[in-house]
C-alpha cells in the first residue's frame, strides 16, 4: 500500500480541493453575483448590475440589493431597477440547473430611472425599435407663427392691382368708344335724311317717270345713310361692350377689399397638418414614461422569451447537447409566486405574479398571470391591471393585458424643455383604460388617456412660445389616443389627440384677435383706393350709358329710315298710312 | 516543453516502473479525451496525484489526447447520443436524471457520455499497449535509437544538456 499511495500528492489534492470548496463557500455570493450579472446582461442586451448578493444556505435562498437593468435603447437610464429581491429556491434543483423558486419578493421597483453612469450595451445588441426623438421632431416641425406684416406680405392683396387693371381697361374702352364716336353722324345729317325721305314719301307720283325718279332719289338717300348707319351700329356695339366691361370691373373692384380681407383671415387659420405633432411632442416623452409602467410585465417576461429562444438553438456536434430525461416534464424555470413592489409617484404598488415560466406546456398549460389592484389613495381613485401569457411549443407566445386607471392626480412635471422654451404640466386628473394583445412576440392594441382639470404652462421668449403658452393655458381637457405596436419588449407608441385640434382653434383665434386692428386698417386703405377709382369711373360709365342711349336712338331712326324700300313707292296715293304714321311717330309726330 | 520531454525520456530510461508509466498514460488519456471541466476529472486528478504514477507521462498523455479529442469530438457525440438514446437504457437514464450527483457529472451530455465510455473501454487496452511499448523501448528500441545519426546530433544540442541536468548523470548514455 505504501508503494502505491503517493501521500504528498494525496495530501496536496485534499488541501487544494478543500481550499477550493472553502473558497467557493466563502465567495459564493460574489461568484453567483458575477454569473448572474453576466447571464442577465446577455439576456437584457445591456449592462445589469447587482450591488450585493447574499446566499443563505439553510433554507437555501438568494437575496440581492440594488439590481439595475440598463435600458439598451437609452443607456443613461435603467429600464428596470429594484431595491431588493429575495428568492427561496430548491438547492439541488439549482445545482443541476433547474430554477424552481417558490417565493420571490422584489421591492422598490422603478422604471426609466436615470443611472449614475451610462450602462454598457452589448455589441451584439440589435435595436428592436427606433427611438423617436421628440425634440428633433419639434425642431423639424419648425413652428412658425407669422406676424401680421408677414401674412400681409405673402397674402397677395389684389385690390391695388385690380384698381390698376380696371383703370387700364377703362382707358382702353374709352379710347375705343371715342374712336367710334368720331364716326357718328351729326344730328343735322339725320334731320336732312328725314327731310329728304319726307320729300320722297310725301310726293304723289302721277307718272311712271316721276315714280322712277323718286325711286332713284330713295336709292341715293339709302346709299347716303348706309355708312352712317354702320357707324352708329359700330358705336353701339363698342359702347355696349365698354359698358359690360366697366360694369363687371366695377363690381369686381367693389368686392375686392372684402375678398382680400377674407384671404388674409384664411391665412391666419393655421394649417392643421402643422399642428398634428404638437400633442406628441408635448406628451410623447411622458406617455413613454407611463408606458414603462403599463408594460412593465414585459420587462419581466422579455428575458424568459430570450431563454426560450435559446432552448431552440440547434446543438453542435462539436459541442454536444444535453438530453432532457425529465419525464415528469418539470419546467426548467418556474417562479410559483412573486410579489413585486413598484415605486410609483412616491408610493408603492404591489403586483402579484403566479406561475412565471417559459415552459407552460410543462405546467399543464396554466398561464402565467399578473395583477395589480390598488385601492383609493391621495394619488388616485383606483388602479387595476391584469395580464396573462403562455409560451408553448405549439402556439408560441400569446398573451393579453388590460388596464383601467381612474382619477390619478398628476403633479407638476416638465413636459418639454428646449432652447429656453419650457412646457410644464402643472396639474391634471388622468383616467385611462386600454387593452393590448401579444401574438408571436408582437404587441398591438390601444389605450385612451383622458386628461381633465388640466393646467398647462409654456414659457419662453420666442413669440410662438408666448402665443402657444396663452393657448395652452386655456386648455382644460383633452384625450390622448395611444396606439401600441411592435416588439413586445420595445413597443412603439403613436399618439393622436384632440389637443392638436384645440391648439389649432386657439392659435387661430389668438392670431385673428391680434390681426383685427391691422385688418381694419387694411380694409380702410383698400376701400379708399376702390372709392377713388369708382368715383372717377362711375360718372364716366353713366356718361357712356347716356351716349349709348342716344346712339341707340339714332340707330333706331336709321333703321326706320331704311324701312322704306324703293319698291314701296307706287303710283298715286300708294304709300301706306302706316308708314307715314310710323315715321311721324318716330320723328316726333310731324 | 523541452524540460517536459526530457523528464519523460528520463522516466522512460530510468528505473520508473513500466506499470507506473502505463497507468499515467491511461489517466492522461482519460483526462485528455473527456471534457476537461467535468466532475469526473476531479477523480482522475485525485488518482493521478494520489497514486505513484509518473506525472510527466500523465501530463504528456493529457496534452496528446486533448488534441486527438478535439478531432474526434463528433465521434464521441455520436457515441454518446446512441448510448443515451438506447431504448434499453432509458429507465436507467431517467432514474439517474433525478440524482443531482449524476447531473453534476453531466451524464446526459452526449460528448461527455461518449468520451467517458470510449475512455473506459480503451483504458485497459491502452494500459497494456503502453506497458508493452515501454518495455519494448527499454529492451530494443533504446539501443537502436542511440545508434541513429539524428540522436547523435541531438546529443550535441541544448535539449541534451537539459536532459543531462535533469537526469543528473554527467556523461551518461541514453
Amino acid at each position: 500500500m505504501k508503494n502505491i499511495i503517493r501521500w504528498p500528492g494525496l495530501i496536496t489534492f485534499v488541501v487544494v480541493v478543500g481550499l477550493l470548496a472553502l473558497t467557493i463557500r466563502t465567495f459564493a455570493g460574489p461568484l453567483v453575483k458575477s454569473g448572474l450579472e453576466y447571464g442577465l446582461t446577455r439576456a437584457n442586451g445591456a449592462e445589469v448590475n447587482i450591488a450585493q448578493l447574499q446566499i443563505n444556505w439553510q433554507p437555501f435562498a438568494v437575496s440581492m440589493e440594488e439590481i439595475q437593468f440598463t435600458d439598451p435603447e437609452q443607456p443613461k437610464q435603467n429600464r428596470l431597477q429594484a431595491d431588493t429581491a429575495a428568492a427561496e429556491l430548491y438547492f439541488w434543483d439549482a445545482v443541476i440547473g433547474r430554477i424552481h423558486i417558490t417565493d420571490l419578493r422584489m421591492t422598490g421597483i422603478a422604471m426609466g430611472v436615470a443611472r449614475k453612469q451610462p450602462g454598457k450595451v452589448r455589441a451584439d445588441y440589435i435595436a428592436e425599435r427606433e427611438l423617436r426623438d421628440w425634440r428633433q421632431t419639434f425642431a423639424d416641425l419648425n413652428i412658425d407663427i407669422p406676424s401680421i406684416d408677414q401674412i400681409l406680405q405673402r397674402s397677395e392683396i389684389r385690390t391695388p392691382m385690380l384698381v390698376e387693371r380696371v383703370q387700364e381697361n377703362f382707358k382702353q374702352q374709352r379710347t375705343a368708344v371715342e374712336s367710334a364716336r368720331e364716326n357718328l353722324p351729326e344730328s343735322d345729317t339725320l334731320d336732312e335724311y328725314k327731310e329728304r325721305l319726307e320729300v320722297i314719301t310725301e310726293t304723289r307720283p302721277r307718272t311712271l317717270e316721276e315714280l322712277a325718279r323718286l325711286r332713284r332719289d330713295l336709292e341715293a338717300l339709302r346709299s347716303d345713310m348706309r355708312a352712317d348707319r354702320d357707324a352708329v351700329r359700330a358705336f353701339v356695339s363698342v359702347s355696349e361692350q365698354a359698358v359690360a366691361v366697366m360694369r363687371t370691373d366695377l363690381t369686381e373692384l367693389r368686392a375686392a377689399p372684402g375678398q382680400d380681407i377674407a384671404r388674409v383671415r384664411s391665412l391666419l387659420t393655421l394649417n392643421p397638418d402643422s399642428l398634428t405633432e404638437v400633442s406628441g411632442i408635448l406628451f410623447g416623452p411622458v406617455v413613454e414614461q407611463w408606458s414603462h409602467y403599463a408594460f412593465m410585465a414585459f420587462d419581466f417576461i422579455g428575458p424568459m422569451l430570450t431563454r426560450s429562444e435559446d432552448d431552440e438553438t440547434k446543438p453542435s456536434r462539436w459541442e454536444g447537447r444535453y438530453i432532457d430525461f425529465d419525464r415528469q416534464q418539470r419546467p426548467v424555470f418556474l417562479i410559483e409566486q412573486a410579489l413585486t413592489d413598484i415605486q410609483f409617484a412616491n408610493t408603492h404598488i404591489g403586483v402579484e405574479w403566479q406561475n412565471l415560466t417559459w415552459q407552460h406546456d410543462r405546467i399543464g398549460g396554466t398561464p402565467s398571470t399578473y395583477s395589480l389592484a390598488a385601492s383609493a389613495s391621495q394619488y388616485w381613485q383606483s388602479l387595476a391591471l391584469d395580464g396573462r401569457f403562455t409560451l408553448s411549443d405549439l402556439a408560441g407566445f400569446a398573451g393579453s393585458q388590460s388596464w383601467q386607471v381612474q382619477g390619478v392626480n398628476l403633479t407638476e412635471q416638465r413636459l418639454f424643455a428646449q432652447n429656453d422654451v419650457v412646457a410644464r404640466l402643472l396639474s391634471a386628473v388622468l383616467n385611462s383604460q386600454g387593452e393590448v394583445g401579444v401574438e408571436a412576440g408582437q404587441i398591438s392594441g390601444s389605450g385612451l388617456v383622458r386628461l381633465q382639470d388640466v393646467a398647462l404652462q409654456m414659457q419662453g421668449d420666442a413669440r410662438w412660445a408666448e402665443i402657444l403658452g396663452d393657448v395652452l393655458a386655456g386648455i382644460t381637457a383633452f384625450d390622448l389616443n395611444v396606439g401600441v405596436s411592435g416588439n413586445m419588449r420595445a413597443p412603439g407608441l403613436s399618439i393622436r389627440s384632440d389637443l392638436d385640434r384645440q391648439l389649432q382653434r386657439g392659435l387661430t383665434a389668438a392670431l385673428t384677435a391680434e390681426a383685427d386692428a391691422k385688418l381694419g386698417e387694411l380694409r380702410r386703405d383698400l376701400e379708399a383706393r376702390v372709392s377713388a377709382a369708382t368715383a372717377t369711373w362711375d360718372p364716366r360709365l353713366q356718361e357712356l350709358l347716356g351716349t349709348l342711349a342716344g346712339a341707340r336712338e339714332q340707330n333706331a331712326t336709321l333703321n326706320d329710315l331704311f324701312s322704306v324700300e324703293p319698291d314701296d313707292l307706287e303710283l298715286g296715293d300708294i304709300l301706306k298710312d302706316r308708314l307715314r304714321d310710323s315715321l311721324r311717330g318716330r320723328l316726333g309726330g310731324n | 516543453m523541452i524540460t517536459l520531454l526530457a523528464k519523460l525520456l528520463k522516466a522512460l530510461n530510468a528505473e520508473t516502473s513500466p506499470w507506473a508509466l502505463a497507468w499515467a498514460f491511461v489517466l492522461g488519456m482519460f483526462l485528455g479525451l473527456t471534457p476537461l471541466f467535468s466532475l469526473h476529472n476531479i477523480l482522475i486528478l485525485f488518482l493521478a496525484l494520489s497514486l505513484r504514477i509518473n506525472l510527466t507521462g500523465f501530463i504528456v498523455a493529457f496534452i496528446i489526447f486533448s488534441g486527438i479529442a478535439y478531432i474526434i469530438d463528433p465521434l464521441f457525440d455520436y457515441l454518446g447520443e446512441s448510448i443515451l438514446q438506447a431504448e434499453a437504457l432509458q429507465g436507467f437514464w431517467i432514474g439517474l436524471y433525478e440524482n443531482p450527483l449524476a447531473r453534476l457529472l453531466q451524464y446526459n451530455h452526449t460528448i461527455t457520455m461518449g468520451s467517458v465510455v470510449f475512455a473506459l473501454l480503451f483504458a485497459i487496452p491502452w494500459l497494456f499497449i503502453s506497458y508493452y511499448l515501454i518495455v519494448a523501448y527499454r529492451g530494443r528500441v533504446k539501443a537502436w535509437f542511440e545508434r541513429l545519426r539524428f540522436v547523435q546530433v541531438i546529443k550535441g544540442t541544448k535539449f541534451f544538456v537539459v536532459y543531462q541536468r535533469i537526469s543528473g548523470l554527467r556523461g551518461g548514455s541514453l
